[in-house]
Protein backbone atom coordinates (compact mmCIF):
# COMPACT_ATOMS: atom_id res chain seq x y z
CA UNK A 1 0.00 0.00 0.00
CA UNK A 2 1.29 3.46 -0.84
CA UNK A 3 0.15 6.52 1.03
CA UNK A 4 1.04 10.16 1.05
CA UNK A 5 1.96 11.57 4.41
CA UNK A 6 -0.29 14.39 5.48
CA UNK A 7 2.38 16.16 7.49
CA UNK A 8 5.03 18.20 5.73
CA UNK A 9 7.40 20.97 6.74
CA UNK A 10 10.18 19.48 8.86
CA UNK A 11 8.72 15.98 8.50
CA UNK A 12 9.87 13.79 5.65
CA UNK A 13 7.78 11.03 4.15
CA UNK A 14 9.80 7.81 4.04
CA UNK A 15 9.17 4.21 3.20
CA UNK A 16 9.18 2.49 6.59
CA UNK A 17 11.80 -0.01 5.43
CA UNK A 18 14.08 2.88 4.45
CA UNK A 19 13.55 4.62 7.78
CA UNK A 20 14.43 1.46 9.71
CA UNK A 21 17.46 0.85 7.49
CA UNK A 22 18.60 4.46 8.06
CA UNK A 23 18.31 4.01 11.83
CA UNK A 24 20.39 0.82 11.69
CA UNK A 25 23.01 2.42 9.45
CA UNK A 26 23.20 5.54 11.59
CA UNK A 27 23.63 3.55 14.80
CA UNK A 28 26.43 1.58 13.13
CA UNK A 29 28.09 4.85 12.06
CA UNK A 30 27.96 6.23 15.59
CA UNK A 31 29.27 2.96 17.08
CA UNK A 32 32.14 3.02 14.56
CA UNK A 33 32.97 6.64 15.38
CA UNK A 34 32.03 7.92 11.93
CA UNK A 35 29.52 10.40 13.39
CA UNK A 36 28.56 11.53 16.87
CA UNK A 37 24.85 12.25 16.60
CA UNK A 38 21.90 12.43 14.25
CA UNK A 39 18.20 13.25 14.31
CA UNK A 40 15.28 12.82 11.98
CA UNK A 41 11.58 13.63 12.04
CA UNK A 42 9.72 11.28 9.71
CA UNK A 43 6.42 9.69 8.78
CA UNK A 44 5.64 6.64 6.67
CA UNK A 45 2.98 4.50 5.05
CA UNK A 46 0.47 2.47 7.12
CA UNK A 47 2.14 -0.55 8.69
CA UNK A 48 2.61 -2.41 11.93
CA UNK A 49 6.05 -2.48 13.55
CA UNK A 50 6.96 -5.22 15.99
CA UNK A 51 10.11 -5.76 18.06
CA UNK A 52 12.20 -8.56 16.58
CA UNK A 53 11.57 -10.89 19.54
CA UNK A 54 7.85 -11.09 18.63
CA UNK A 55 8.79 -13.07 15.52
CA UNK A 56 9.41 -16.10 17.76
CA UNK A 57 5.74 -16.33 18.73
CA UNK A 58 3.99 -19.36 17.19
CA UNK A 59 1.16 -17.33 15.67
CA UNK A 60 3.36 -14.52 14.36
CA UNK A 61 3.50 -15.63 10.70
CA UNK A 62 -0.27 -16.02 10.50
CA UNK A 63 -0.80 -12.69 12.25
CA UNK A 64 1.52 -11.02 9.70
CA UNK A 65 -0.34 -12.53 6.77
CA UNK A 66 -3.73 -11.42 8.09
CA UNK A 67 -2.46 -7.93 8.87
CA UNK A 68 -0.83 -7.54 5.43
CA UNK A 69 -4.03 -8.73 3.74
CA UNK A 70 -5.88 -6.00 5.64
CA UNK A 71 -3.45 -3.35 4.38
CA UNK A 72 -1.06 -3.38 7.35
CA UNK A 73 2.27 -4.97 6.32
CA UNK A 74 4.42 -5.92 9.31
CA UNK A 75 8.02 -4.79 9.83
CA UNK A 76 10.50 -5.71 12.57
CA UNK A 77 12.50 -3.11 14.46
CA UNK A 78 15.67 -3.14 16.55
CA UNK A 79 14.46 -1.16 19.56
CA UNK A 80 12.59 -2.65 22.50
CA UNK A 81 8.91 -2.36 23.31
CA UNK A 82 5.84 -3.82 21.72
CA UNK A 83 3.64 -3.71 18.62
CA UNK A 84 2.87 -0.22 17.24
CA UNK A 85 1.01 1.12 14.22
CA UNK A 86 2.60 3.51 11.75
CA UNK A 87 0.99 5.70 9.12
CA UNK A 88 0.20 9.25 8.04
CA UNK A 89 -1.35 10.07 11.41
CA UNK A 90 1.94 9.47 13.22
CA UNK A 91 5.21 11.43 13.26
CA UNK A 92 8.41 9.78 14.51
CA UNK A 93 11.41 11.43 16.10
CA UNK A 94 14.61 9.44 15.91
CA UNK A 95 17.48 10.85 17.95
CA UNK A 96 20.86 9.14 18.05
CA UNK A 97 23.97 10.08 19.95
CA UNK A 98 27.12 8.81 21.57
CA UNK A 99 27.46 8.57 25.34
CA UNK A 100 31.12 8.69 26.33
CA UNK A 101 32.31 6.24 28.96
CA UNK A 102 32.02 7.75 32.42
CA UNK A 103 29.21 10.08 31.41
CA UNK A 104 26.99 8.24 33.93
CA UNK A 105 24.12 8.43 31.49
CA UNK A 106 21.29 5.97 31.90
CA UNK A 107 18.28 4.91 29.88
CA UNK A 108 16.20 7.25 32.04
CA UNK A 109 18.46 10.16 31.02
CA UNK A 110 18.20 9.15 27.37
CA UNK A 111 14.40 9.08 27.52
CA UNK A 112 14.39 12.57 29.02
CA UNK A 113 16.76 13.81 26.32
CA UNK A 114 14.53 12.31 23.62
CA UNK A 115 11.28 13.65 24.97
CA UNK A 116 12.49 17.09 26.07
CA UNK A 117 11.81 18.69 22.64
CA UNK A 118 8.31 17.15 22.61
CA UNK A 119 7.43 18.22 26.16
CA UNK A 120 8.82 21.72 25.55
CA UNK A 121 6.80 22.12 22.36
CA UNK A 122 3.67 20.97 24.18
CA UNK A 123 4.38 23.35 27.02
CA UNK A 124 4.88 26.25 24.60
CA UNK A 125 1.46 25.39 23.16
CA UNK A 126 -0.04 25.57 26.64
CA UNK A 127 -0.45 21.80 26.95
CA UNK A 128 0.94 20.25 30.16
CA UNK A 129 2.45 16.78 29.79
CA UNK A 130 4.16 14.22 31.99
CA UNK A 131 5.73 10.75 31.80
CA UNK A 132 3.75 7.69 32.67
CA UNK A 133 2.15 4.40 31.73
CA UNK A 134 -1.42 4.36 30.39
CA UNK A 135 -3.60 1.31 30.86
CA UNK A 136 -4.98 0.16 27.50
CA UNK A 137 -2.38 2.00 25.39
CA UNK A 138 -0.35 0.16 22.76
CA UNK A 139 3.35 -0.36 23.50
CA UNK A 140 2.85 1.00 26.99
CA UNK A 141 5.77 2.13 29.14
CA UNK A 142 6.81 4.43 31.96
CA UNK A 143 8.30 6.94 29.52
CA UNK A 144 5.24 7.60 27.41
CA UNK A 145 4.52 11.31 27.07
CA UNK A 146 0.98 11.58 28.37
CA UNK A 147 -1.50 14.45 28.18
CA UNK A 148 -4.80 14.50 30.07
CA UNK A 149 -4.06 10.94 31.19
CA UNK A 150 -3.85 9.65 27.61
CA UNK A 151 -0.82 8.55 25.58
CA UNK A 152 0.46 11.17 23.14
CA UNK A 153 3.91 9.74 22.42
CA UNK A 154 5.56 6.36 22.92
CA UNK A 155 9.29 5.80 23.27
CA UNK A 156 11.93 3.07 22.86
CA UNK A 157 15.71 2.72 22.69
CA UNK A 158 18.63 0.58 21.60
CA UNK A 159 22.12 0.76 23.17
CA UNK A 160 25.27 -0.58 21.53
CA UNK A 161 28.69 -0.74 23.21
CA UNK A 162 31.43 1.08 21.30
CA UNK A 163 35.03 2.02 21.94
CA UNK A 164 34.97 4.58 24.73
CA UNK A 165 31.25 4.56 25.38
CA UNK A 166 27.83 3.61 24.07
CA UNK A 167 25.99 4.38 20.84
CA UNK A 168 22.37 5.19 21.70
CA UNK A 169 19.35 5.06 19.40
CA UNK A 170 16.20 6.66 20.80
CA UNK A 171 12.84 6.80 19.12
CA UNK A 172 9.55 8.53 19.88
CA UNK A 173 6.31 8.16 17.94
CA UNK A 174 3.89 11.04 18.29
CA UNK A 175 0.20 10.70 17.53
CA UNK A 176 -0.96 13.42 15.17
CA UNK A 177 -4.40 11.86 14.95
CA UNK A 178 -6.00 9.87 17.76
CA UNK A 179 -5.94 6.25 16.48
CA UNK A 180 -9.25 5.23 14.90
CA UNK A 181 -11.16 2.06 15.71
CA UNK A 182 -9.83 0.30 12.59
CA UNK A 183 -6.25 0.81 13.78
CA UNK A 184 -7.08 -0.40 17.27
CA UNK A 185 -8.98 -3.42 15.92
CA UNK A 186 -5.95 -4.29 13.76
CA UNK A 187 -3.65 -4.24 16.80
CA UNK A 188 -6.04 -6.32 18.88
CA UNK A 189 -6.50 -8.87 16.09
CA UNK A 190 -2.72 -9.16 15.74
CA UNK A 191 -2.35 -9.85 19.48
CA UNK A 192 -5.14 -12.39 19.31
CA UNK A 193 -3.51 -14.16 16.34
CA UNK A 194 -0.21 -14.26 18.27
CA UNK A 195 -1.95 -15.74 21.33
CA UNK A 196 -1.26 -12.65 23.44
CA UNK A 197 -3.95 -11.73 25.96
CA UNK A 198 -3.86 -7.94 25.61
CA UNK A 199 -6.55 -5.45 24.65
CA UNK A 200 -5.83 -1.94 23.36
CA UNK A 201 -8.38 0.88 23.70
CA UNK A 202 -8.61 3.88 21.38
CA UNK A 203 -9.48 6.25 24.22
CA UNK A 204 -6.17 5.51 25.95
CA UNK A 205 -4.53 7.68 23.25
CA UNK A 206 -4.77 11.29 22.18
CA UNK A 207 -3.56 12.90 18.96
CA UNK A 208 -2.16 16.36 18.42
CA UNK A 209 -5.14 17.39 16.31
CA UNK A 210 -7.51 16.54 19.13
CA UNK A 211 -5.31 18.40 21.60
CA UNK A 212 -5.21 21.45 19.37
CA UNK A 213 -8.78 20.95 18.10
CA UNK A 214 -7.38 22.12 14.84
CA UNK A 215 -8.91 19.95 12.18
CA UNK A 216 -7.81 21.57 8.94
CA UNK A 217 -5.49 24.06 10.61
CA UNK A 218 -2.26 22.38 9.64
CA UNK A 219 -0.18 25.53 10.02
CA UNK A 220 -0.40 25.25 13.80
CA UNK A 221 0.52 21.59 13.60
CA UNK A 222 3.51 22.41 11.40
CA UNK A 223 4.70 25.10 13.82
CA UNK A 224 4.57 22.54 16.62
CA UNK A 225 6.60 20.01 14.62
CA UNK A 226 9.05 22.70 13.47
CA UNK A 227 9.67 23.56 17.11
CA UNK A 228 10.47 19.92 17.88
CA UNK A 229 12.76 19.70 14.84
CA UNK A 230 14.63 22.85 15.84
CA UNK A 231 15.13 21.61 19.39
CA UNK A 232 16.17 18.12 18.29
CA UNK A 233 18.65 19.73 15.92
CA UNK A 234 20.46 21.20 18.92
CA UNK A 235 21.84 17.68 19.42
CA UNK A 236 25.48 18.00 18.24
CA UNK A 237 25.95 17.27 14.55
CA UNK A 238 22.34 16.24 14.19
CA UNK A 239 21.00 16.46 10.67
CA UNK A 240 17.34 17.20 10.01
CA UNK A 241 15.69 16.23 7.81
CA UNK A 242 16.98 13.76 5.24
CA UNK A 243 14.35 12.84 2.68
CA UNK A 244 14.01 9.53 0.90
CA UNK A 245 11.29 8.58 -1.57
CA UNK A 246 8.08 7.22 -0.12
CA UNK A 247 7.00 3.86 -1.45
CA UNK A 248 4.71 1.09 -0.30
CA UNK A 249 5.85 -2.18 1.29
CA UNK A 250 4.15 -5.49 1.86
CA UNK A 251 5.09 -8.50 3.94
CA UNK A 252 7.50 -8.73 6.85
CA UNK A 253 10.64 -6.63 6.65
CA UNK A 254 13.64 -6.77 8.94
CA UNK A 255 15.81 -3.74 9.61
CA UNK A 256 19.23 -3.92 8.01
CA UNK A 257 21.94 -4.63 10.56
CA UNK B 1 40.43 -18.75 33.50
CA UNK B 2 36.75 -17.90 32.88
CA UNK B 3 35.48 -14.41 32.09
CA UNK B 4 31.95 -13.66 33.24
CA UNK B 5 29.37 -12.25 30.83
CA UNK B 6 27.34 -9.83 32.93
CA UNK B 7 24.28 -7.64 32.59
CA UNK B 8 25.91 -4.20 32.42
CA UNK B 9 25.97 -2.06 35.55
CA UNK B 10 25.04 1.60 35.49
CA UNK B 11 22.86 1.63 32.37
CA UNK B 12 19.72 2.27 34.36
CA UNK B 13 19.14 3.86 37.76
CA UNK B 14 16.46 1.73 39.37
CA UNK B 15 18.21 -1.16 41.15
CA UNK B 16 14.95 -3.05 41.44
CA UNK B 17 14.15 -2.91 37.74
CA UNK B 18 14.14 -6.29 36.00
CA UNK B 19 15.41 -6.98 32.50
CA UNK B 20 14.71 -9.93 30.25
CA UNK B 21 17.09 -11.78 27.95
CA UNK B 22 15.46 -11.39 24.55
CA UNK B 23 18.05 -13.08 22.35
CA UNK B 24 21.26 -15.06 22.31
CA UNK B 25 23.14 -14.40 19.09
CA UNK B 26 25.84 -16.97 19.87
CA UNK B 27 25.11 -20.59 20.79
CA UNK B 28 26.12 -22.40 23.94
CA UNK B 29 29.58 -23.83 23.25
CA UNK B 30 30.31 -21.47 20.37
CA UNK B 31 33.69 -19.82 19.98
CA UNK B 32 33.29 -16.04 20.24
CA UNK B 33 35.63 -13.10 19.75
CA UNK B 34 35.98 -10.21 22.18
CA UNK B 35 33.60 -7.39 21.22
CA UNK B 36 31.23 -9.59 19.20
CA UNK B 37 27.51 -9.11 19.80
CA UNK B 38 26.37 -12.23 21.67
CA UNK B 39 23.11 -11.35 23.43
CA UNK B 40 20.36 -8.77 23.79
CA UNK B 41 18.50 -7.81 26.93
CA UNK B 42 15.49 -5.55 27.23
CA UNK B 43 14.44 -3.31 30.07
CA UNK B 44 11.93 -0.46 30.04
CA UNK B 45 11.46 -0.77 26.26
CA UNK B 46 15.22 -0.37 25.80
CA UNK B 47 17.21 -3.01 24.00
CA UNK B 48 20.82 -3.40 25.19
CA UNK B 49 23.42 -5.24 23.17
CA UNK B 50 25.75 -7.48 25.18
CA UNK B 51 29.17 -8.07 23.67
CA UNK B 52 31.71 -10.77 24.46
CA UNK B 53 34.17 -9.52 27.10
CA UNK B 54 36.88 -11.94 25.91
CA UNK B 55 37.87 -14.43 23.23
CA UNK B 56 36.90 -18.02 23.96
CA UNK B 57 34.13 -20.58 24.25
CA UNK B 58 30.75 -19.33 25.47
CA UNK B 59 28.85 -21.14 28.22
CA UNK B 60 25.31 -19.78 28.57
CA UNK B 61 23.83 -19.79 32.08
CA UNK B 62 20.64 -17.72 31.56
CA UNK B 63 18.19 -18.53 28.82
CA UNK B 64 15.96 -16.43 26.54
CA UNK B 65 13.04 -14.95 28.52
CA UNK B 66 14.89 -15.36 31.84
CA UNK B 67 14.58 -12.37 34.15
CA UNK B 68 17.87 -10.72 35.13
CA UNK B 69 19.06 -7.68 37.08
CA UNK B 70 22.00 -5.32 36.84
CA UNK B 71 25.27 -7.17 37.34
CA UNK B 72 23.81 -10.68 36.97
CA UNK B 73 26.07 -13.24 35.32
CA UNK B 74 24.38 -14.63 32.21
CA UNK B 75 27.27 -16.68 30.86
CA UNK B 76 30.98 -17.40 30.94
CA UNK B 77 33.73 -17.41 28.37
CA UNK B 78 36.64 -19.83 28.85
Amino acid sequence: MTATTEVAGPVRGLALADALAWEASCLADIAAGRRTASARLWSCEPALVAPARMARLPGFARACTRAADAGWPVHLRATGGDLVPQGPGIVNLTLMFREPQGAASTLEDAYKRLTAPICEALSDAGIPSRYGAVSGAFCDGRFNVIVTGRKFAGTAQRWRPMAGGMAVQTHAMMLIRTPDENTIATLNRFYQDCGINRVIHAMAHVGLQELFQLAGRKATQHRFLRMIADRARSCPEAALPCGLPLRGQRGVRSPAR
Amino acid sequence: MATEVKVPQGLWQDDGMEAVITNWLASDGATVRKGALIAEIMVEKSQFEVTAPADGVLKISKQIDDIVRKGDVIGQIT
